[in-house]
């Protein structure tokens, strides 16, 4: 008796425990890993330009946005596209978070079908300087407190 | 004649300058007289329609396309919460439509598009003429259904209680509130059922303006009314609201009510400054930022492309399941389990651009592909990320998800690093759309 009236106090302790911390855990989901693999094999795959151009909401169309801290992927040598992208997938070199997770549903099609566009890219900026030179502050924000604007 | 017409020699130039000239024309005599008509006409110029607009034409050099826009510019949502601590201001967010007129040859027409004639492919304009199409796209965003919550409306909106869920003058009148509001005093966030536009912006902007209070105003308070239970990048904001902000203890700068406790509002009492929950609970604040719910935009819902508050389509390409020849993007459509953000719109553009392309070719509708990528900061130096691919599942039937959402980790550097990316990524972002 004494033994189970432990056993519900650490239980309820567990409980009680569980309600205050705040979980930091990753969340992944619905789809497990190996159900999104099994989808991906029901239809074609996705074609190159599009698959690829998934990537440029980050590295700019065609991979090709070049002077910040995301690194372009245009023109990168299949070997060198594929081995990268494994390694990511593996977990390998952690120091990218982002791309590590990008990487982590694709299948070995997509990296390969990726890295055949991006290899046939040429490399050149995509962004002209001037790209957006003449856009004005709208009328209503021309009053914008700028003291805290520093960067 | 909707563009002015280039010769295959024009094209092929224009097709060298976006660095296309790679890109094989396998294009047959036939096709390619059906596709010189081809006239796209695409309403609203955001992120859905302007990225629809720029790459259908990086497929195709030969179509007309042509978007209706009633604003000179576009002012991105993504980053725009940093315009309260100023770290963005309402200029850094803005781009102008000339690389989609110029560099892209899309005809711009500064007008609002009203009623679709079905029957004659037609769409009206405000000032009266129509447009002729062969395809149509429809992207006209959400529309902020303020008098969903009870007492509310675009007047007070514009006056008292300021949404500033779209960049606008509201943005400003929020931020000029909460830098005057009175010591120790109580600001709402009042946050609507999804969907909404992007999840985590609300406790993104909660905790900008925490930041802002503790520096100037440390005895006051952002009181996050919340109508889920869970929510995106729920394994980090509460982590770090509790390491900075007290969160969970009394003299906390966030506090979040839950929607059992009656985080989920129903009406305004704008007279006593107070939001009411749906048992009757009570909150009374010094501001109230209300997120309206949402609905499909006017266009849709004007021109009987939605069922319910949101419109119809078939994910494979966009294609609505009620009208023919009608595509419909980003923020106006029912795309669980995708939510609304940027990224996917720009995404759903390209999957139906390319659909498209194909169908003017004569080719078969490819699989499409959806990804969603973001790059958050709950600080300058403290940033989070998410990814989520989203699959195809058959025709009719509604995408399948796997996403990844990484917790807090321990290492400093790599949330330090994610904050740089995040503005890097935005920038970037805007770039891939308008540039």
């Amino acid at each position: 008796m004494k033994i189970l009236y432990l056993l519900v106090m650490i239980i309820n302790l567990q409980l009680y425990a569980n309600e205050l911390s705040i979980s930091t855990k990753a969340e992944q989901g619905p789809m497990t890993l190996s159900e999104n693999f099994k989808l991906s094999k029901k239809y074609s795959i996705p074609s190159g330009w599009l698959l690829a151009n998934a990537c440029s909401g980050c590295h700019g169309t065609n991979g090709a946005e070049m002077d910040n801290e995301i690194p372009p992927i245009v023109g990168l040598d299949k070997v060198t596209f594929i081995s990268m992208m494994k390694s990511y997938k593996k977990k390998k070199p952690s120091k990218s978070i982002i791309m590590t997770i990008v990487a982590e549903p694709l299948t070995d099609k997509e990296i390969k079908v990726m890295a055949d566009y991006f290899s046939k890219q040429r490399v050149q900026e995509w962004t002209k300087s001037n790209w957006n030179k003449d856009v004005k502050t709208p009328l209503w924000a021309k009053k914008e407190q700028g003291d805290t604007n520093a960067k | 004649m909707l563009n002015k017409r280039l010769s295959r020699r024009d094209m092929l130039k224009f097709l060298t300058l976006c660095g296309l000239s790679m890109v094989p024309l396998d294009i047959s005599a036939s096709s390619k007289t059906s596709m010189k008509k081809a006239r796209i006409v695409i309403v609203g110029g955001g992120i859905a329609g302007a990225s629809a607009a720029k790459y259908l034409r990086l497929l195709n050099p030969f179509v007309h396309i042509t978007l209706i826009e009633p604003k000179e510019q576009y002012i991105f949502c993504p980053g725009s919460n940093e315009i309260f601590p100023g770290w963005k201001s309402v200029k850094d967010l803005t781009v102008s439509y000339s690389s989609l007129k110029n560099r892209y040859q899309i005809k711009i027409i500064k007008d609002i598009a009203l009623k679709i004639d079905y029957k004659n492919k037609q769409v009206s304009l405000a000032r009266g003429n129509s447009l002729s199409y062969d395809k149509l796209i429809v992207s006209p965003g959400a529309t902020l259904d303020y008098e969903r919550v009870e007492g509310y409306n675009l007047k007070l909106a514009q006056s008292r209680f300021p949404a500033a869920w779209h960049v606008s003058p509201q943005t400003l009148l929020l931020k000029k509130q909460i830098l005057s509001m009175r010591k120790g005093g109580t600001m709402i966030v009042s946050i609507p059922k999804p969907p909404y536009r992007c999840p985590p912006a609300p406790y993104e902007r909660a905790t900008f303006i925490a930041h802002m209070f503790k520096k100037h105003n440390p005895t006051a308070k952002v009181l996050i009314l919340d109508s889920q239970d869970r929510f995106v990048f729920d394994n980090v904001y509460p982590y770090y609201w509790e390491k900075y902000f007290n969160f969970g203890r009394k003299d906390a700068l966030i506090e979040r009510i839950r929607p059992k406790d009656g985080g989920h509002i129903t009406k305004l009492d704008a007279k006593t400054q107070t939001l009411i929950g749906q048992n009757g609970e009570k909150f009374k604040g010094d501001i109230l930022n209300i997120i309206p719910p949402h609905k499909a935009g006017m266009f849709a819902l004007n021109n009987a492309l939605t069922k319910g508050d949101w419109a119809s389509v078939e994910y494979q390409d966009y294609s609505s399941t009620k009208k023919r020849d009608i595509y419909i993007l980003g923020d106006t459509i029912e795309s669980a389990p995708m939510p609304k953000t940027g990224y996917i719109a720009s995404n759903q553009a390209r999957v139906a651009v390319q659909a498209i392309n194909d169908e003017l070719l004569n080719r078969p509708i490819g699989t499409p592909f959806i990804v969603n990528n973001c790059i958050a900061m709950v600080e300058k130096d403290f940033g989070m990320t998410l990814s989520e691919i989203f699959r195809y599942a058959g025709r009719g039937k509604q995408l399948k998800e796997r996403s990844y959402i990484p917790g807090v980790d321990k290492n400093k550097l790599q949330q330090k690093m994610l904050g740089v990316l995040a503005e890097d990524w935005q920038e970037n972002f805007r770039r891939s759309v308008f540039a």
